[in-house]
Formats: C-alpha cells, structure tokens, sequence
C-alpha cells in the first residue's frame, strides 16, 4: 500500500533513533499507525538496525572501529584479547581457543590531526588497501583494529603491515608504521 | 429477487469498516479480529521497541493491546472506528505508561480473546546477515561507525560526536549517508520520491 504523502526515510530514521522533538515523534507516530506503508518501511529500517546490532554485537568487524564500541561488547561478555603494537615493531599475536575477537591497538599522537587513514601494506610497504578517517581515540591517543577470531584469514600465518597516517589539505604525513605477526595455533608463548 | 452482495473479505475493509465489523458481531468474527490484529500488530510492535527498547517487552505490548483493542470494540467502547488507528497508538501510549500494572487484567483479556493473537504473530521483515556484512564493510570507516554507535551502542549524536571528534549534526548526517548506502546495497525500494 503506498502513502500519497510518505515520511522521509531521514525523518523515520532521526524518529527512530530518538533525535526528533517529543511533537515531531508523536506526529510521526499518528502517521505510522495510520498509515500501512510508512509502517512497512519503518519496519524494514528496524530490521536493519536490529541486523547492525547483531554483527556488532558478533564481533562482525573489520579494520579500525570505535573504543567505546569495544569497551561494551567487553562489558556484555565478548571474550576480547588485545594487544599493544609499536610503531617500528613487528608484534607477535595470536587468539587463544576461548577468544572471540582480536584487538590491537594502536598509539599514535593525535594532537593537531583531524582525518586518519590506517593503509594496509604489501610485504614492501607499498599500499595495498587503504581505510579512509577512521575513528580514534583522542583522548588515550591510539586507534583500535578489531577483528573476529573466526574469520578464515586468521586459520594461517601471516603477518600485516599497516602505515597510520594524517590527511589534511596540505597532504599526508605519516604517524607511524606497524607489524603484526599472526601465529594461527594461538597466543604467544603458545606450545606448539 | 437477487442475493446479497458478500461482504468484502476483511484485509480490503479500510481501518474505520475494519473496527466497526469486529464491534458489529455480538459473536467473534475470527476473520476481522484476525486482520486487525494483523494490521496493527508491526505497528505495536515498533512502538514498542522505540519506547521500551527491549524485545520481550514489545513483544507483550503488541498482546497486552491488541487484547485492550479487541475488548473496547467488542464492549461498544470506541466512540470513533474511523479513528481507528489513533485509538490504537493512544491505548500503546497509555500501556506503556502503565507498565507494572494490568498483569491480572492481561490473564484475564488473554483468557477471552487470546485465540485471535495467533495471527498477531506477523512476519517480521529480517535482513540477510551475510549480506548485511558485506554491505556494512563496504561503508567508510566513520559511516560505519556512527551506525554501530547508533545501534548497538545506542548513543545519542551529541555522545557520538564527542566520541568521534564532530558535532552532532555532522553525526546526523552521516547516519542518513549510511543508511542510505545500506539500503541501497541492501536492495531497498523507495516509496516515493
């Protein structure tokens, strides 16, 4: 059933998220029960919304994510192991049979930067892949790389190689350039 | 002399025949009762969650009003069925903020009219998660990140920006940007223009 007058996607999606004015919601919300289309479509967004919500709360990540983000998926009972690289310092890693989810973190000094790109490196430190104004930690100067113990990569050994660096206007300055080596049969120290 | 029309079946009955067919029967009409319930469950159900945030509890909205619904129009109560919808939301507002009352009233209305929640039940719409993976790792990092502090974390913009060094409105945007994306990748249609 389509609306003649349908409520913007943005409209739901700030209604949703509990941003709007408590007039403007209920408004919305007069709208939605009366209306069989918007309802199908606000529904849909939840269902995306509950779908994030499953990834992240699986761990379901890739490259840098926010600290905040870590810090409660620990809290709610995600069996996180961490590590600690150093710019210059190939790190030695790997997850232990219980862990569900790697993270290293990274420090870099963040003062007077604003965009961070992590850019993934081939064996010679040519870029391979770059992620774009990642999110930091400001306040602890790192960033955090996350990644799920049960993705296929990590079932071998490999070592990456990632450079850290600032983007403004004037160009790109490097923050510094980090190595992990990843042992597939677990943590370091682990008997082989 | 010719026979009578049939009655229209009850999921073309606008909402305001709707509510006056199911109050019309001094005996239940399943089929009626069953559309309504049909109808305005999702819609419960989202009220639900945007107010109590947790899926069981939304869960027991969607009986605790569609029972209240069904008894109020089988009692005569509801003075206007063409606002039939209005009366719905108003029942959900008042529900929630009746929480920790009614759990005897609910057994009670469950007893009498609980054969026709069946149908309440409806299909939910469920993302493909694989999919949804993907599409999500295809979003910029900040995009990316905003969604899950959104949805998982459930931070307010003015949290979010603090955390990610913006300002709220810039975390707004962003959020539309990704959802726009998702939904794009996720192979979404647009209502209207």
């Amino acid at each position: 059933m389509r609306c003649d007058r349908p409520i913007r996607i943005e409209a739901l999606l700030d209604y949703w998220a509990g941003e709007l004015p408590p007039e403007r919601a209920g408004a919305i919300e007069e709208h939605v029960f009366a209306c069989e289309g918007c309802a199908a479509r606000l529904a849909e967004l939840e269902a995306l919304a509950a779908g994030v919500r499953r990834l992240t709360a699986a761990g379901r990540f890739r490259s840098a994510v926010a600290p905040s983000v870590v810090a409660l998926l620990a809290a709610r009972g995600l069996r996180v192991r961490t590590y600690v690289s150093r710019a210059g310092e190939t790190i030695p890693c790997g997850a232990a049979p219980q862990d569900e989810l790697l993270v290293t973190r990274v420090p870099v000094a963040l003062r007077g930067v604003g965009r961070v790109d992590v850019v993934l490196c081939d064996d010679d430190w040519g870029e391979r892949e770059r992620v774009e104004d990642v999110p930091v930690d400001r306040r602890r100067d790192e960033l955090l790389i996350a990644e799920r113990v049960d993705t296929p990569a990590l079932r071998a050994a490999y070592v990456v190689r990632f450079r850290v660096v600032a983007v403004d206007a004037g160009g790109e300055r490097e923050l510094g350039a980090f190595a992990l080596a990843h042992d597939p049969r677990g943590p370091p120290g682990t008997a082989g | 002399m010719s026979a009578p029309l049939p009655e229209p079946p009850a999921r073309l009955l606008a909402d305001g025949e709707l509510a006056a067919r199911v109050a019309a029967r001094p005996d239940a009409d399943p089929g009626a009762e069953g559309e309504l319930c049909r109808r305005f469950a999702p819609r419960i159900r989202l009220y639900g969650l945007r107010h109590l945030r947790d899926e069981a509890s939304a869960s027991d909205l969607v009986q605790e009003v569609l029972l209240a619904v069904l008894a109020r129009l089988r009692a005569g109560e509801v003075r206007d069925p063409d606002r039939l919808a209005s009366f719905v939301l108003g029942t959900c507002r008042l529900a929630v903020s009746q929480r920790a009352r009614g759990a005897v009233r609910r057994a009670a209305l469950l007893a009498r009219y609980g054969g026709e929640l069946a149908v309440a039940d409806a299909e939910r719409p469920r993302v493909d998660d694989e999919r949804l993976d993907l599409c999500l790792g295809g979003l910029p990092a900040r995009e990316r990140a905003v969604v899950q502090l959104t949805f998982y974390a459930e931070r307010a913009s003015g949290e979010i920006a603090a955390e990610l060094g913006t300002s709220a409105g810039n975390v707004r945007v962003l959020r539309h940007r990704a959802i726009a994306r998702l939904r794009a990748c996720m192979g979404a249609e647009e209502a209207a223009p």
